[in-house]
């Protein structure tokens, strides 16, 4: 039973670590929190769920046609609407303005698609295979494929890429990196992207392992309970934090009760950042005044 | 003019027979707002501690007002105040867990918070009947109509309650609450006890949310846990960014234009979900002082 849990919390942990990079990439660049970012991640679900099921598309094209709709809303709407004409704005008012989108996009996906949870069929197949005392879906399988591949590509795209040591330079300091030649406003576009890219690729992940419905943008708070877990702004971070969290929310609803699963992630998220804020894993966060 | 809270209470107190129930309904729910308002506008709009869980006492309230007198037996006017009391409880308890965060952790906090007091009425279904809800018994007094008498302790109590908001405001709480937005580090060198304070604002905002909460229970005669999640929260707070932060003016205002906008849209909570999210972003973007900060900077 351990094992299967521990499989189980893996995959599901991936997703959250998946969205919640994109979380980090927004924040580092941008210093915004994106509170929109698990509407983001709905909307991922419904665009596949449109494209797949109402146009009829192969799986191959829905997907990509999903992706490029999740660089158009980072780019459009999250860095041209609202980034950037509040980039001089307080903390506070950033953070109300994506609420509100987020509240938008909560409303037109239910306006549109009504209140009923869809299914998305499997991309992969779901038939289990036996390893030792555990079952594995290759769609389980798949989701981690995918998800470490993903990271190894973010890795090296950081690490050896000219326009990836921008970004990382411009997380590190802002104005730094302007006066060096960096262009800021294309480092917030990209990051904008990215994150909800990413946030859309954990809808497709997600959707056919869970329902699609409007409130799916809670898994939003799961994935910022990750970040917290694994320190803000590191992106290792994000990702161990994404799978103890994945992890423990299986372990809870397998040996406590499955509705005490989403009430586990609130009383880590509180409990955590009550003890101690810089997260689990990071380092006490130098106080900026 | 600092008594006009009850200057406006005579008028209400004055009109109130000439009143169909409807009218009666709406006003009193625009009562009920303002307190609501009023509580929340101190913490994020006086005290600058942000906070996206506002309704879980809302929701505290509420359900105290009705597990007190249907379980406890206890009267009216016993349970109000210790509804109220019983959300502060729950303030100072996130209060005290979020003394060391700041900015959008605490957005983080309260946001959990807020999911977590849903969840726990949704699951103590003893006690909350559950998502199904419970019934909430409303005071009667022979001679008077219902929604009549139901309004009149609404505006009753939020005529006392904007009435101490802009005491409190106007002594150094007010001053200190500022200096808090403001910097944090600066009133801490200037003497402000931050940690004290910083609770104080907790739990006088959960106070007005408590409060808030058992009168709209009275109000609405039936509630369910999901009645108090976020939607309720990104009501009010469009009512303040819309009306204005950190002015009571704003507040009443803000809680009157939506409340009343709120009910020709009832028929649909989409709508009124799009709406408050369009309002929230456009006027970020651009009236972030709302249409009280907009007025005032006019006039001067």
């Amino acid at each position: 039973m351990l094992a299967q849990f521990l499989i189980n919390g893996l995959v599901v942990g991936s997703i959250y670590a998946l969205v919640a990079i994109g979380f980090t990439v927004i924040y580092n660049a941008t210093e915004t929190v994106n509170f929109a970012g698990g509407e983001s991640l709905m909307l991922g679900a419904y665009c596949l769920l449109t494209f797949s099921k109402l146009w009829g598309l192969p799986y191959p094209a829905a997907i990509a046609l999903t992706l490029a709709a999740g660089a158009l809303l980072g780019f459009v709407v999250f860095d041209r609407l609202v980034s950037k004409p509040m980039m001089q704005a307080t903390l506070l008012s950033r953070v109300i303005a994506l609420m509100g989108l987020a509240a938008i996009i909560k409303g037109t996906v239910r306006l549109v698609w009504g209140a009923d949870a869809y299914n998305l069929p499997a991309i992969f197949s779901t038939k289990p295979w036996r390893i030792g005392p555990v079952l594995v879906t290759p769609q389980e399988a798949a989701i981690v494929g995918i998800t470490f591949a993903i990271i190894v590509a973010l890795y090296a795209f950081f690490q050896f890429t000219k326009f990836g040591a921008a970004m990382r330079a411009t997380a590190q300091n802002r104005r730094g990196a302007a006066l060096v030649g960096v262009s800021v406003g294309a480092i917030f576009a990209a990051a904008w992207m990215m994150g909800t890219v990413l946030a859309f690729i954990g809808g497709v992940l997600l959707g056919p392992l869970l329902l699609v419905e409007p409130d799916m943008g809670f898994i939003g708070i799961k994935s910022f309970t990750a970040i917290v877990l694994g320190g803000f702004g590191s992106i290792p971070g994000a990702i161990i934090g994404g799978i103890l969290l994945g992890i423990v929310e299986n372990l809870v609803a397998g040996y406590l009760r499955a509705d005490f699963q989403i009430a586990a992630t609130f009383v880590l998220l509180i409990g955590v950042l009550a003890i101690r804020p810089s997260g689990l894993l990071g380092n006490l966060a130098a106080r900026r005044v | 003019m600092r008594w006009w809270p009850f200057l406006a209470l005579g008028v209400a107190w004055a009109v109130s027979p000439l009143l169909d129930n409807y009218q009666l309904y709406v006003l009193s729910l625009v009562a009920v707002y303002i307190v609501f308002g009023l509580g929340y506008n101190l913490l994020m709009g006086y005290a600058g501690q942000f906070d996206f869980g506002q309704a879980a006492f809302l929701g505290i309230g509420a359900f105290s007002m009705a597990l007190l007198q249907t379980k406890a037996g206890l009267p009216f006017a016993l349970a109000l105040p210790l509804a109220g009391l019983i959300a502060v409880a729950f303030g100072l308890l996130i209060g005290g867990i979020v003394l060391r965060l700041e900015g959008f952790y605490l957005a983080l906090v309260t946001l959990a918070f807020n999911q977590t007091v849903v969840l726990a009425l949704n699951l103590w279904k003893p006690m909350t009947g559950g998502f199904q809800g419970t019934s909430v018994p409303h005071p009667v007094i022979q001679g008077l109509r219902d929604p009549q008498l139901i309004f009149l302790v609404i505006a009753t109590v939020a005529a006392l309650l904007v009435w101490t908001a802009r005491n409190v405001l106007a002594s150094r709480f007010g001053k200190a609450f500022l200096a808090i937005r403001e910097s944090a580090v600066a009133a801490q060198a200037m003497g402000v006890h931050l940690t004290r304070y910083r609770i104080l604002a907790y739990g006088l905002s959960a106070f007005y949310g408590g409060i808030a909460g058992a009168l709209l229970a009275t109000l609405l005669g039936y509630i369910t846990p999901d009645g108090f999640g976020l939607f309720e929260t990104i009501k009010v707070l469009t009512m303040i960014v819309v009306g204005g932060m950190g002015s009571i003016g704003g507040t009443i205002l803000g809680a009157t234009v939506l409340t009343l906008s709120g009910e020709l849209l009832r028929f649909s909570q989409v709508f009124q979900e799009i709406g408050n999210g369009a309002l929230l972003l456009v006027f970020m973007l651009l009236m972030p002082n709302g249409i009280w900060g907009a007025l005032v900077r006019r006039w001067r």
